[in-house]
């Protein structure tokens, strides 16, 4: 168990990394997309949102969601992605990591949002709403980041065995 | 017909590049791993490897580029209840499929990775259903587009 007390961040665990970050980010955005689209409320949000920005929230989301996989996974895999920890404490990790990547995402997010209305001159909502992000915006988004989390790393456990299965 | 942003154009660019390189990369593999007698056992999973990070990187761009196409529509974006929207909810489903079912290919190719070797049959099989699935993808994208 050496390795795990210390384990190498070789390219096989940048990959894992590469492909669970991006794997969340796209199927949770693909998901919002599905639940919009067929409760009729996509249209409005695509128009409330400039393709600079959408593009850029995205970026964001799929930047600190590989960071996030990639501090979750240390560790975790040993040389062929047998889970080298109890389950119950990567589920667990992968909760509070989930969590982190919520308030982590969220100063890009306010900012992404905030720079339109500045450079309209709307000072004073971009202040309030700045305000909600710090307080009670930084709670909802690690809990809501915690579920994701827990939702995910339990899709990962499903593949992950499947994977391992083909691999006997 | 207003003439479009060039940032349109280029996010329009971004999504047929990036489906370009699934596929085409997709096909490269299936193709290396037919020809296994020919080419040598660790340049297919290195190539393999190379692939599931390109691979990864254009769904990503597939994703983030798509949502750009949507936003282009604005509030003229058919209802899901639509022809045109129930193209779009089966597009939708099916990338959803392909990044799931992707996974544990990526997963197996990491594993190859570090033993230097394939898995006789594996291979072939895994990067041929993905290249049939994505070419359904491409289909669906089309006849999305012709409306």
């Amino acid at each position: 168990m050496a390795d795990v007390a210390a384990p190498p961040t070789s390219e096989r665990d940048l990959l894992v990394a590469w492909v669970l970050g991006t794997f969340h980010a796209a199927t949770l955005i693909i998901i919002l997309l599905l639940v919009l689209l067929l409760t009729g409320g996509l249209a409005s949000v695509l128009t409330s949102l400039s393709t600079a920005a959408g593009l850029a929230l995205f970026s964001a989301l799929w930047f600190t969601t590989i960071w996030s996989a990639h501090r979750m996974l240390h560790g975790v895999f040993g040389e062929t992605l047998q889970i080298a920890l109890p389950l119950g404490k990567v589920i667990a990790r992968a909760s509070r990591r989930g969590g982190i990547n919520g308030v982590v995402f969220l100063p890009f997010l306010a900012v992404i949002l905030a720079v339109p209305a500045v450079l309209n001159g709307d000072i004073l909502p971009v202040l309030f709403g700045g305000l909600v992000f710090a307080t009670p915006g930084v709670a909802i988004a690690f809990l809501v980041g915690y579920l994701l989390g827990l939702l995910f790393a339990s899709i990962d456990a499903v593949l992950l065995s499947a994977a391992r299965s083909i691999l006997k | 017909m207003p003439p479009l942003h060039p940032l349109s154009l280029f996010v329009r660019w971004a999504h047929v590049a990036g489906m370009a390189a699934i596929l085409g990369g997709a096909l490269l593999v299936w193709w290396l791993t037919a020809r296994r007698s020919r080419v040598e056992d660790g340049i297919v999973v290195q190539v393999a490897e190379r692939y599931e990070w390109i691979f990864w990187g254009a769904i990503g761009l597939q994703v983030m580029t798509g949502v750009g196409n949507l936003g282009a529509f604005g509030d003229a974006l058919p209802a899901a209840g639509s022809a045109w929207g129930t193209k779009l909810v089966v597009k939708l489903l099916a990338v959803l499929a392909l990044a799931v079912l992707s996974v544990p290919r990526t997963l197996i190719v990491a594993v190859m990775a570090v033993k230097g070797r394939p898995l006789p049959r594996v291979l072939p099989v895994l990067y041929a259903g993905t290249t049939a699935y994505v070419v359904g993808i491409l289909g669906l994208a089309v006849w999305l587009a012709h409306g």
